[in-house]
């Protein structure tokens, strides 16, 4: 039956390199069968792999290109993709390589690197929207700012990372040549990175946020009215510039074209 | 042919050659297309919403016609198809409107696992009945003919009964989709399993060919003996180009595409082995002159 040879072909494609494939499958002598499967086997694991490579390339940079093939072929047989489209392949990953003592161990930044790389192919591939216009911001009377509230734009994510500088880690590691040795960052900053990843033209484009920006554009992604945003973020950044953070988030298109109002304290219209 | 045809069928890919789409070439088509009929993508890799590499397409489908390859809907799974799958396939063929929509005689999918390799299928009826039945589902998604291709393969299944070139015949019979002969293929799998590359293209329904593939391929020495693996990552041999020839000689002119996945070469390269291809479909014109070409014939069971 077509279902059970399919399924049984198909365990077998995940196994490790040196298992033997299903016996019986394969026609003619047994060891040049499974000869022949085995260039199956390799297909699968190591294309599935190499597109991990394409979505991480930082990460893959940073353990080198041999250790890379060790953590990503263990990947595809734990979690293979679910979908046909390479593109939507991987964002699993990042929770992986959190688990895998191995890696973490000799670096402690590689999760948080992976969900950085996964928040730029999701940005990339996102699909297209109306970003917030600085004329809708402007026809709004002043008295119902305070209780406006944002989305974020489909092509648009915040990844902040408490211990480590992700931001200049990513930067170093994607100009680094390909090699198969770890490449080992030096001279970094102390303390974590906050990155907006976001398309304006077209490109993916990186911008570290200070301490105020991380606080408005955390709390305002997360559905805080405006007024509650920018005053958490002057509490933590005593420097913070409201006029330059609202600036700032339009010209990069952080926020949606949809907005409403918190109906708590001025009441609940939407637009 | 009727207009509706036109408009819903494989049409506007000429019969000449083209080059596969690959990304280390997009600045330069965008710079200005280059002088070949027509391109050819992988379906899946356009499947965003948005985005830079949507737009790109569309850009370049603005310059040249547009054939869609897909390597992902599995048309060989006995578990169907993906219906998800199905639908994005469609929105992007009406984005970007291509004269050519094509698949494999393989499979890639098993318990909702996606394996990313066009695996073999074994040639019994059942999996020619679950075949049907799939590219069935997928021209009526679609609402459109598409072509399958036959498979480079490494190896026979125990339980295979029908010969390979039979069953693609038969799949052609029952569902009126098209080939999409890829000569590379014949070569490769006549190699591997132990055919002659002639008898296979001969027993193939030569008017049922919209499109044929030509590539290069790699090859290695596995379990003590010679097997050619179809890696797309050289020049077109003297054996494959002779086998195009004969292959135009029984089809007259259709599109030909070079394909080059690994190991990309600069586009001038690409462009040379589709000025080669170019030459042999000018030499299988006179053999047809005045014949329809063999791709426009309506799905048999749309009539």
């Amino acid at each position: 039956m077509l279902h059970e040879l399919q399924d049984r072909m198909a365990r077998s494609l995940l196994e490790d390199f040196k298992a033997p494939p299903p016996a019986g499958l394969v026609a003619g002598d047994p060891g040049r069968a499974a000869a022949r499967f085995m260039i199956h086997r390799g297909n699968v694991v190591e294309s599935l792999a190499n597109a991990l490579g394409h979505t991480y390339p930082a990460v893959k940079a940073i353990c080198g290109e041999r250790n890379f093939r060790v953590l990503a072929a263990a990947h595809v047989r734990a979690t293979p993709p679910r979908r046909p489209q390479l593109m939507s392949y991987g964002g699993e990953f990042p929770a992986f390589v959190a688990g895998h003592a191995a890696a973490m161990r000799d670096f402690p930044f590689l999760a948080d690197l992976a969900r950085l790389e996964w928040a730029m192919n999701e940005v990339y591939y996102a699909g297209d929207a109306p970003a917030l216009a600085p004329e809708t911001l402007g026809a709004i009377p002043e008295e119902r700012l305070p209780a406006l509230r944002f989305t974020l734009h489909p092509a648009a994510r915040h990844v902040v990372s408490e211990a480590y500088p992700i931001h200049t880690i990513w930067s170093a590691a994607a100009n680094a040549a390909a090699s198969p040795d770890p490449f080992i960052p030096t001279d970094l900053p102390q303390g974590g990175e906050s990155v907006l990843v976001t398309r304006i033209s077209g490109p993916v484009e990186l911008h570290k946020l200070d301490a105020g920006e991380t606080v408005f554009l955390g709390s305002a992604a997360a559905g805080a009215p405006l007024a509650k945003a920018l005053a958490e973020a002057e509490a933590a950044a005593p420097g913070f510039d409201p006029a330059a953070a609202l600036a700032a988030v339009l010209s990069r298109r952080v926020f949606g074209a949809e907005v409403s109002f918190d109906p708590s304290p001025v009441g609940g219209v939407t637009c | 042919m009727s207009g509706d045809d036109h408009a819903k069928g494989p049409g506007p890919i000429p019969a000449r050659a083209g080059i596969g789409l690959r990304h280390p070439h997009v600045q330069a088509f965008l710079d200005g297309p280059p002088a070949i009929g027509w391109v050819e993508v992988h379906s899946e890799n356009y499947l965003a919403g948005g985005g830079l590499r949507i737009a790109t397409l569309e850009r370049i489908r603005r310059d040249l016609p547009l054939s869609c390859h897909g390597v992902g809907l599995s048309l060989g799974s006995a578990e169907g198809l993906d219906g998800a799958h199905l639908a994005a396939l469609k929105r992007l063929f009406d984005r970007v409107e291509p004269g050519l929509v094509s698949e494999h005689v393989s499979w890639s999918v098993a318990g909702g696992v996606y394996y990313n390799d066009l695996l073999p299928l074994p040639l019994t009826e059942e999996a020619l009945a679950v075949f049907v039945a799939n590219v069935d589902r997928a021209q009526e998604a679609f609402g459109r003919r598409i072509l399958v291709e036959n498979p480079s393969t490494y190896l026979d299944f125990a339980a295979s009964r029908i010969s390979e070139p039979e069953f693609i015949a038969e799949i052609v019979r029952r569902t009126g989709c098209g080939l999409l002969l890829d000569v590379n293929n014949i070569h490769v799998s006549a190699h591997n399993r132990g055919f002659d590359a002639g008898d296979y293209l001969a027993a193939l329904p030569a008017a049922a060919v919209g499109e044929i593939h030509i590539a290069g391929h790699a090859r290695r020495e596995i379990g003590g003996e010679s097997v050619l693996i179809d890696d797309h990552g050289s020049r077109v041999i003297p054996a494959v180009w002779d086998l195009l020839d004969a292959a135009l000689a029984r089809t007259g002119p259709v599109p030909v595409l070079v394909e080059w996945d690994t190991d990309i070469p600069e586009l001038d390269v690409l462009l040379a082995e589709a000025e080669a291809a170019d030459a042999a479909i000018r030499r299988s014109a006179p053999m047809r002159r005045g014949a329809p070409a063999p791709a426009m014939r309506s799905p048999a069971h749309a009539a």
